[in-house]
């Protein structure tokens, strides 16, 4: 069992409440909207700004003692800097804006400021099996024959990794590697094909960057 | 001035002083922005895009009925807020009532100034609004 997998009970025991970011009259917790799997993104909250140009698909709780979630809708306090489209947050411009959480009557419960910044580098991770994803990927790596990998492209500004899906353009030579595409938003799952040597070039926000791969092949 | 007018005066001023709403913010600025609220002057100066919760209260109950509305929306709207979600006793110390809290959402639209006009059966009000831009 992969070590990530066994931490992942330990890890939703540890966060204890604290899920998501808290908005500011304390009734609510935004999270991003993550698959089950990914506990990390699940309790980290909005804890970052949001790239420009990246979308980011949130999931709003009201934290009260008896009261379900009433139904909500988000409201951009300024449509410039984000907008908020089926509970995603469009990043548009650089700047700071609140987003109001309502409910029937344009009655406000809560509201939280989100921070949108634009990306000076765009950086490569690994995704594992548990679904975490380790630091930036080294600029070359080995694989064999056979081997997977999925790769996600991520928007950094400095040394903080922004928030946001990125609508990337991966490329590599397919006589070497596949590269599905396995409908995550920045993804792409690699599978080495033949041995030879390829760079995995992804661009997003107009920023480019590879990581070069040998592929080998265990001859008997 | 006579000792007597002085004493009715100053009664006149207490009482005027008790007619008014009291105006509280409830929510503070995020970084480089501004939200604040001054109950003394009725004025509340807002960075544009943010959000300001603010509460009225009338000799320390929640205003009645009451409703605010914004002369320039575009500059600043004034949504309705409701505060009493969470259980008394939460970290916020929020204090039990028989009828709910009475908070406003101040959001900054454009820079400029207007003014919200507070109604309630208590008392009215008018407060000067400055919106900001960010830096």
């Amino acid at each position: 069992m992969p070590f990530t997998r066994f931490l992942l009970p330990f890890l939703a025991l540890a966060t204890g409440c604290a899920q998501g970011s808290s908005g500011a009259l304390g009734q609510t917790d935004t999270t991003a909207a993550c698959p089950p799997s990914e506990l990390v993104c699940a309790v980290a909250g909005i804890d970052a700004p949001i790239a420009k140009g990246a979308t980011l698909p949130i999931q709003v709780s009201v934290t009260s003692e008896g009261a379900a979630t009433p139904p909500l809708s988000f409201v951009s306090a300024n449509p410039a800097v984000f907008k908020i489209d089926d509970a995603r947050i469009h990043a548009l411009s650089p700047g700071l804006a609140s987003m109001l959480i309502t409910t029937e009557g344009e009655l406000v419960v809560d509201f939280l400021h989100v921070w949108v910044a634009e990306a000076d580098a765009l950086r490569l991770h690994r995704v594992t099996t548990g679904g975490l994803q380790t630091s930036p990927l080294p600029a070359a790596m080995e694989m064999l024959v056979g081997d997977e990998l999925t790769l996600v492209a991520s928007p950094h500004l400095g040394p903080q990794r922004l928030l946001g899906e990125l609508d990337a353009q991966f490329e590599a030579d397919p006589a070497v590697v596949l590269m599905l595409d396995e409908g995550v938003a920045g993804s792409r799952r690699i599978v080495a094909k033949a041995a030879g040597e390829t760079n995995v070039t992804v661009k997003a926000l107009d920023i480019e960057v590879a990581v070069a791969l040998t592929v080998l092949e265990v001859k008997p | 001035m006579s000792p007597r007018a002085a004493l009715l005066l100053l009664a006149a001023a207490a009482l005027a002083a008790g007619c008014e709403p009291t105006l509280t913010a409830l929510t503070v600025a995020p970084p480089t922005a501004v939200a604040e609220c001054d109950d003394a002057a009725k004025d509340v100066r807002l960075s544009e895009g943010i959000a300001l919760a603010i509460e009225c209260t009338y000799q320390g109950s929640p205003c009645e009925d009451a409703t605010m509305s914004s002369s320039d929306p575009d500059v600043v709207r004034v949504m309705p807020g409701f505060v009493d979600l969470l259980a008394p006793g939460d970290a916020y110390q929020r204090y039990p009532a028989d009828v709910p809290r009475s908070v406003f959402i101040f959001v900054g639209g454009k820079p400029g100034d207007a003014t919200v006009t507070l109604t309630s059966t208590d008392a009215n009000a008018t407060v000067d609004v400055k919106v900001l831009p960010l830096p």
